[in-house]
């Protein structure tokens, strides 16, 4: 950055500036305050209010300091009696719309004009501040929060924020002069003009207009509420959120965001409002046992005593091995360490795994093989701030990651980026793109092979990056040069021209990243197309820098730590191989153990598989919901039916905890303390907010409890302690403590207490070396539509709905905005079958049948069904398939063949 | 191919055509909006119907533009072969036979003469005026220039408005049009037009007065170029003339445009030019339909003869223009709110700089010209720097166009060399007030601007001289105020007009013009006690302090200077609750003068709250305890017999 010398005077005193600086910036960082109603940092400046006006030597009147860029060497005074007037008038101003009942609003205390009208309205004025109000008789309601038209003060946060940070079209202001107001436009409400219900507009209200309703709720005012910074349990973005909880009840009534965070502003509809389950009825509160059918309640030591007893029993009868486990990625990384410990150390099995194999099994063992390392490359701001160019394939970001999504609608709405989506489906981010491809489901090798080809064919391949950091190069040259183009895009039936746009769209950008979710990885060829999206990013150079990289990202909060920390069945926590002699004998020398298994485990499916065939007689499962989550539910069922002693440990008695023989009560994220780790490896804090209620007991507390019965006695005063442990055997957590997560957290690998973390992998080296082309080739998916099953079904998410629902169906109001499963079928397929939106249809496979409403559009491919696996009632998984990618074991959950018949 | 020669010839011919014209019976109507509410549309159907039954075919029938006298329209001119044009003032159809029959058979309805055209005077140099014969029976008439009303005039601006036939091109093109952009894209480059402005001192006609020629030179540097890795890009640029009039009682732009579409093209094609811009919007009301049509027609027109489109001239130089209706909302004449709305954004302004000319329309350079400033570019360019600066005075050069209403006799449309006296406008060019009565104040520069009392009329018009009595230039409204004004009620008046015009985004515009206008009704209606004052100063000069745009810090004007001149006046309403120019309901009484009344009825019959008493043998009286002063009976009384008291 050149130095540029910029000084101005401000009130006589010199201070330095940037040369992009206002005179608030500049004036503020001196620390010199001066007060805003209409001004955020992370907003682009409006200058409505008119409170910062400060006074500038030769201007004729006085200044706005929010919108003004510092002249250099200006004389200003920040507050005289001019000044001081000015701003009094307007504050008056504003009071004289807004309503004078502070005493009854739940602003009172923390609210921006309220303060303000403290420190310049003498009380004399009081009397003066009458005149007509603005129309009132408006009001916007929906299930989260209320907009109170009478407190409005018109400064336009809401519709700014809406505008520059969620990108959502949705609010502008109506009217004009003195009857302006917030609106939807046209009588539309929210919702009807597409509001996703993020409630930023609600957080930088500066007074009691936009208000959650939750908040409404308690009898503490706003300032009396305790507050927590923690991560958000919902997806692998790892929000950081802010929780407002009543002391008085004991009760959360408010999250916001945590500003200084990789999600700044922003929080999606979930993490702010999705947070109500956790004061749910259904809530366990003491163990279960299940006796004669029926679940019955028990004492931790009688639950404790009947799991030791019926474990010890099948290991005596047939070793450890006839017992399985899945960890949690809902679940701490300290938990996760502690369940892995459980099952090796205690136990004795690898039998450990959890659902990251239906959703990035793939990923990891592909760019494993690709780069030496199975997680995203680089970090979010460096996609949304560094990136030319964004491929996103397979990820509906919107609606599964919504944090990013909106960060990606602002990079490219700032002109920044320029985005390529593939996609089946329509998704919000295709309003977006440059160039948008409708791929067939299951088609992605041939797609991306086809852009490979191009690239190649065209020399936009970047020859150097090839030849310093890779090898193999030549092997996948040979093969492509043996595939023709076209047939590729016949293949992925994607027209010739958009794969050539977006191709040397990629190629050329400066900076391309790809951003992938599990459109790619839920396939038989999950590990394929992961390979050829690495072969992708290496021919053109995009490795190793920001804005460029292979980015998965991750479903649930913690899926990424629940990897990290070895919950799967070849590694010890860090990805050291159960196989390798010497990991073995480090962790048992550590852990304080005789023996460890020394063979890879099964996998979820497989441990399904042979539960069904009775080779695994004991199952515990902790924070996870295979009933609804897994391929092929009928046959889990079955399994599940089978195992002789079952253990679930969750919030509420699932799908899957009703097949149980202990039910044991955890805790939610607010009640304990721990880390989770994000999609973009960072380690960040979870810390408790509320006291938890009935006997249920931290997750961590459970695990350590198990872990001492059988035969490991260690204890632990805190997670802290827990995360200590797992810096000493966990090279890439090496230098991770709480100590230093507190502000931002760390990412990984962070092997030494001195280590910054690292934001972006392989930027001199590959974590394996060089980089790994590898030949690719087109497979048909496992099962293809035929006369019978003439569809292709494929599924995904809902924005407002999390995983198998068990937490945000139990939260009122995203279950009012989505009760039921609404498939999407397209125009020209709808038309031969006769249906038409809301009818009721029957989808069927091979594997079984579901019932659901439909909605016809024509954002869907012809000839694709679309689901989500929200909803039990129409499991999606009724219908999946379970066949496996037969390297990474990850069943192909996004094609299977169906057909559709109206009811 | 020579375009150059093209030009030459269309030129030609059209001067061919324009003069073959006046060799033959033209019949020329006023025609533009104010023409049209007089009542033009009823005399052409009158004109063609009376030459139908005369058998009369060799007669031309031309609408022409507004000529300025707006108090005259009707206004029908006949101009026989090789003879000048007469004008007949106040035309109604039924006069519409004789004056033609008369006319034609060689003689004059005199009483219904105007004037006459006795040279058709073109302003532009080495352009041929055209001169005509006079008959003997046209002596005596008065010329149109000699007219009172025009004597202290310099048309400069409006030099076609009025005299040409703004739907032909032909005409624009027989008194000098285009020759302005033929000379600037065939002899000037860019940065020799932009010098040429310069020093003609032209400063903006929109209202702030800016250096037309400095605002090109800002866009004209401004990010010259883009420099990619591979290409020189050039920026896009853009210049918008602004056409949003809004002020209440202005109507120059929209005069100009109907009256003469081509200088607006014109002048917008050499800004462009001079800075660099391929694309250029006239951002103009929808209120203006016929200001509309005329220039969709010119534009047609301009395209045909490739003035604008691609390789203009045969240059490299390309431009196209797109008109953008307003949908009438003052604030969007402010240039950072007509940027949004022509973006398809709210039309709310935004904080400056970054100043147009650097990033406006799509965030790149924007020059937006007000139409008169662009309608006399041509002039300058043909005329030289030198002979534009000659005019007006050190701080404004050229001349000022006014819209001249209110209490003045001739209420018009005025040009007149910057530095003429108020006094010149409103007494010898407007003829002083209306009906006699006492002069009292004038408005000029709209909502914006400010009053001036009568101790001031000397004052100059230019920028700096109505700036430094608190009022301002703006675009150019002017309106007289005779003693019948209240000047409280004035300012309320143009305070509900602000009030109702602002956007709304920022909080003094929003807030404080709704409580000063709170605050001037309790004064008009009474209520107000003598502290209010202190509050309505503050206020409004917090207003003018904070305000976010032009709009805003103006607003407060007519309050502000009313206040100053006239502050004996808001006194007398809070503390004798007396309006003297009885307009302030409740603050006057009627009476009913006996000496005049013939005991009809009508008072009685049409007072809505029967507060008139008495019968038709008694006689008649008011109780103005229940009047509530709607002013029904004054209005109707057929003998003038109710009268306003104190």
């Amino acid at each position: 950055m050149s130095e540029e010398k910029i000084s101005i005077i401000v009130d006589g005193q010199k201070i330095l500036c940037k040369k992009d600086d206002t005179y608030l910036s500049a004036i503020t960082r001196a620390g010199i305050e001066i007060p805003t109603l209409c001004h955020m940092e992370e907003l682009k400046p409006s200058g409505a209010c008119r409170i910062c006006v400060i006074e500038v030597e030769g201007a004729p009147n006085l200044v706005a300091a929010c919108v003004t860029p510092v002249r250099p060497n200006a004389v200003v005074t920040t507050y005289n009696e001019r000044i001081h007037r000015a701003r009094q008038t307007n504050i008056e101003l504003l009071l004289r719309s807004h309503p004078l009942n502070c005493i009854v609003c739940n602003k009172n205390g923390v609210c921006t004009l309220q303060k303000l009208a403290y420190q310049y309205v003498p009380k004399s004025r009081l009397s003066k501040l009458e005149g007509k109000k603005p129309t009132t008789d408006l009001l916007e309601v929906n299930e989260f929060f209320v907009l109170n038209y009478s407190a409005c003060i018109r400064c336009q946060l809401c519709v700014r924020v809406a505008d520059e940070i969620q990108v959502c079209n949705v609010l502008s202001m109506q009217d004009r002069g003195f009857n302006i107001y917030p609106s939807a436009g046209f009588g539309r409400s929210f919702e009807e003009a597409g509001c996703v219900a993020c409630g930023n507009c609600v957080e930088v209200c500066p007074v009691g207009a936009l208000v959650s309703k939750s908040i409404k709720t308690t009898k503490s005012r706003s300032y009396e509420l305790k507050k927590t910074v923690t991560t958000c349990t919902y997806c692998g973005v790892g929000c950081q959120l802010e929780i407002l909880v009543d002391p008085k009840q004991n009760k959360i009534v408010n999250v916001q965001s945590h500003r200084d965070s990789i999600n700044g502003l922003s929080l999606c509809v979930k993490g702010r409002y999705g947070w109500n389950y956790i004061h749910h009825q259904d809530r366990i509160n003491t163990p279960l046992i299940k006796k004669n059918g029926k679940f019955e309640e028990a004492s931790w030591e009688e639950a404790f005593d009947l799991i030791e007893k019926q474990f010890k029993k099948i290991i005596n009868e047939s070793g450890p091995d006839s017992l399985a486990f899945l960890t949690s990625a809902k679940c701490t990384n300290e938990e996760n360490y502690l369940m892995q410990k459980l099952s090796r150390a205690a136990i004795g099995t690898n039998n450990i795994d959890h659902c990251a194999r239906l959703c990035h099994a793939s990923t990891v063992t592909g760019l494993v093989k690709s780069f030496g390392s199975g997680a995203m490359t680089n970090s979010i701001s460096d996609l949304t701030n560094d990136a030319e160019v964004i491929f996103i394939i397979g990820s509906n970001t919107t609606e599964a990651h919504p944090v990013i999504g909106t960060k990606i609608k602002q990079a490219v709405k700032n002109g920044k980026t320029k985005l390529i989506v593939a996609d089946p489906r329509k998704i919000e981010l295709s309003d977006y793109a440059e160039v948008y491809m409708s791929q067939r489901p299951g088609s992605d090798v041939a797609l991306i092979n086809a852009m490979i080809k191009y690239i190649i064919d065209e020399g936009l391949y970047d020859e150097a990056f090839i030849k310093q950091r890779t090898e193999d190069f030549e092997k996948l040259k040979e093969n492509i040069s043996k595939i023709d183009f076209s047939s590729l895009c016949k293949i992925a039936n994607v027209e010739e021209e958009e794969v050539k746009k977006a191709a040397s769209l990629y190629a050329t950008a400066k900076t391309a990243a790809i951003i992938y979710a599990m459109g790619i990885t839920q396939h038989t060829t999950g590990t394929d197309n992961v390979l050829s999206l690495a072969n992708l990013a290496m021919i053109t150079g995009n490795v190793g820098k920001p804005g460029t990289g292979v980015n998965p990202l991750r479903g649930q909060n913690n899926v990424q730590g629940a990897c990290d920390l070895g919950g799967l069945p070849d590694v010890f926590p860090g990805y050291q191989k159960v196989t390798n002699e010497e990991n073995i004998k480090k962790f048992k020398e550590f852990w304080g153990v005789d023996k460890l298994d020394n063979k890879e485990g099964l996998t979820v499916v497989e441990i399904m598989n042979e539960a069904h065939k009775g080779n695994i007689r004991g199952i515990y499962i902790m924070g996870e919901n295979p009933v609804i989550s897994d391929p092929n539910v009928n046959h889990v069922r079955e399994a599940l039916e089978k195992v002789e002693f079952l253990v679930v440990q969750d919030l509420f008695i699932t799908e899957t905890a009703k097949y149980a023989d202990v039910i044991l009560p955890g805790q939610s994220f607010a009640e304990k303390d721990g880390t989770y780790t994000n999609t973009e490896r960072r380690v960040q804090r979870v810390r408790k907010a509320i006291e938890t209620e009935g006997s249920r007991l931290p997750d961590w507390k459970i695990l350590e409890i198990m872990l001492n019965r059988f035969g490991i006695e260690k204890h632990y005063n805190s997670p802290s302690e827990i995360m200590d442990e797992i810096a000493q055997v966990t090279p890439i957590y090496g230098g991770i403590s709480y100590e230093r997560l507190e502000n931002r957290g760390l990412q990984w690998p962070c092997p030494s207490s001195d280590h910054p973390g690292t934001p972006i992998l392989h930027k001199d080296k590959f974590s394996r070396g060089k980089g790994k082309f590898h030949a690719i080739n087109y497979l048909d998916p496992d099962e293809l539509p035929d006369d019978e099953y003439p569809l292709i079904l494929t599924t995904g998410r809902n924005l407002f709905h999390f995983h198998t629902g068990e937490m945000t169906h139990r939260v009122a109001g995203i279950h009012q905005r989505k009760p039921i499963e609404k498939s999407e079928i397209n125009v020209k397929d709808a038309k031969k079958l006769g249906i038409k939106t809301g009818d009721k249809v029957i989808i069927e496979s091979r594997r079984g049948k579901v019932l659901t409403e439909v909605k016809v559009t024509d954002r869907i491919k012809e000839g694709v069904v679309f689901m989500t696996f929200h909803f039990k009632d129409s499991a999606a998984n009724l219908l999946t398939n379970d066949a496996l990618d037969p390297l990474s074991k990850i069943p192909e959950l996004k094609v299977c063949a169906v057909k559709v018949t109206k009811k | 191919m020579n375009k150059s020669n093209h030009f030459h010839d269309i030129t030609e011919e059209a001067i061919l055509l324009s003069k073959e014209k006046h060799n033959k019976n033209r019949i020329i109507i006023g025609y533009g909006t104010c023409g049209i509410a007089a009542g033009a549309e009823e005399v052409l159907k009158e004109v063609q119907q009376v030459l139908h039954e005369l058998k009369i075919d060799d007669v031309i029938i031309e609408k022409t533009g507004c000529i300025g006298c707006c108090s005259y329209e009707p206004l029908m001119d006949i101009e026989l072969a090789n003879s000048p044009r007469v004008s007949y003032k106040n035309v109604k159809p039924k006069e519409v036979k004789e004056i033609i029959d008369k006319h034609f058979e060689g003689e004059l309805k005199k009483e219904k003469v105007f004037c006459m055209f006795d040279e058709q005077e073109n302003i532009i140099q080495n352009q041929e005026s055209w001169k005509y014969n006079i008959p003997e029976i046209y002596s005596g008439l008065p010329t149109f220039k000699s007219l009172p009303m025009l004597k202290k005039q310099k048309r400069i601006t409006l030099r076609n408005v009025g005299i040409i036939d703004p739907e032909n091109i032909n005409d624009y093109l027989a008194r000098g049009g285009y020759q302005a952009l033929y000379k600037a894209l065939t002899a000037l480059s860019p940065k020799e037009v932009i010098d040429e402005i310069k020093s003609s001192g032209l400063r903006g006609r929109g209202g702030a007065g800016f250096p037309t020629g400095v605002k090109w030179e800002f866009a004209y540097n401004a990010e010259l170029s883009k420099t990619t890795e591979d290409s020189i890009e050039k920026t896009e640029k853009y210049v918008v003339c602004n056409a949003d009039e809004g002020d209440p009682g202005a109507f120059m732009d929209r005069s100009l445009i109907e009256g003469d579409p081509h200088s607006v093209i014109e002048g917008l094609t050499i800004a462009a030019y001079a800075i660099g811009a391929t694309k250029g919007f006239i951002y103009i009301r929808a209120e203006y339909p016929l200001a509309i049509k005329r220039l969709e027609i010119a534009l047609k027109q301009a395209y045909e003869n490739h003035f604008l489109g691609d390789n203009i001239f045969g240059t490299d130089f390309h431009f196209s223009i797109e008109i953008r209706k307003g949908a009438g909302a003052f604030v969007c004449g402010e240039e950072t709110a007509l940027i949004n709305s022509i973006m398809g954004l709210r039309g709310e302004p935004r904080p400056r700089p970054p100043y147009p000319a650097v990033s406006g329309l799509w965030g790149k350079p924007t020059i937006i010209n007000n139409v008169k400033t662009l309608v006399t570019v041509p002039v300058i360019l043909l005329n030289g720097a030198k002979w534009f600066s000659s005019i007006g005075t050190e701080d404004t050069k050229g001349t000022a166009v006014f819209a001249l209403t209110g209490d003045v006799k001739n209420s018009g449309l005025v040009e007149v060399p910057m530095g003429t006296t108020l006094r010149e406008i409103i007494f010898d060019i407007g003829g002083g007030v209306k009906g006699d009565k006492q002069f009292k104040a004038v408005q000029t520069g709209g909502p914006s601007g400010g009053c001036i009392p009568f101790s001031l009329i000397d004052t100059p018009v230019d920028f700096a001289s109505l700036k430094k009595l608190g009022s301002i230039m703006g675009s150019g409204g002017m309106i007289v105020c005779s003693e019948s004004t209240c000047m409280v009620d004035l300012a309320r008046y143009f305070m509900t007009f602000i009030a109702s015009e602002s956007c709304g985004k920022c909080t003094p515009c929003r807030e404080g013009t709704v409580r000063a206008l709170e605050m001037l009704e309790k004064i008009t209606s009474g209520d107000a006690t003598i502290d209010i004052l202190t509050d309505l100063e503050q206020l409004s000069l917090v207003i003018k302090d904070t305000a976010l745009c032009g709009l805003g810090q103006t607003a407060p004007n007519p309050i502000l200077s009313t206040l100053k001149y006239f502050r004996e006046e808001y006194i007398e309403h809070i503390e004798q609750k007396v309006c003297r120019a009885k307009v302030c309901p409740g603050l006057f009484n009627y009476v009913i003068n006996d000496d005049l009344c013939i005991k009809c009825g009508v008072c009685q019959n049409v007072c809505p709250v029967d507060a008139v008493f008495g019968s038709k043998e008694t006689g008649f009286f008011i109780e103005n305890r229940l009047c509530i002063s709607c002013n029904a009976c004054f209005e109707r009384c057929p003998k003038r017999a109710i009268e306003k008291v104190n």
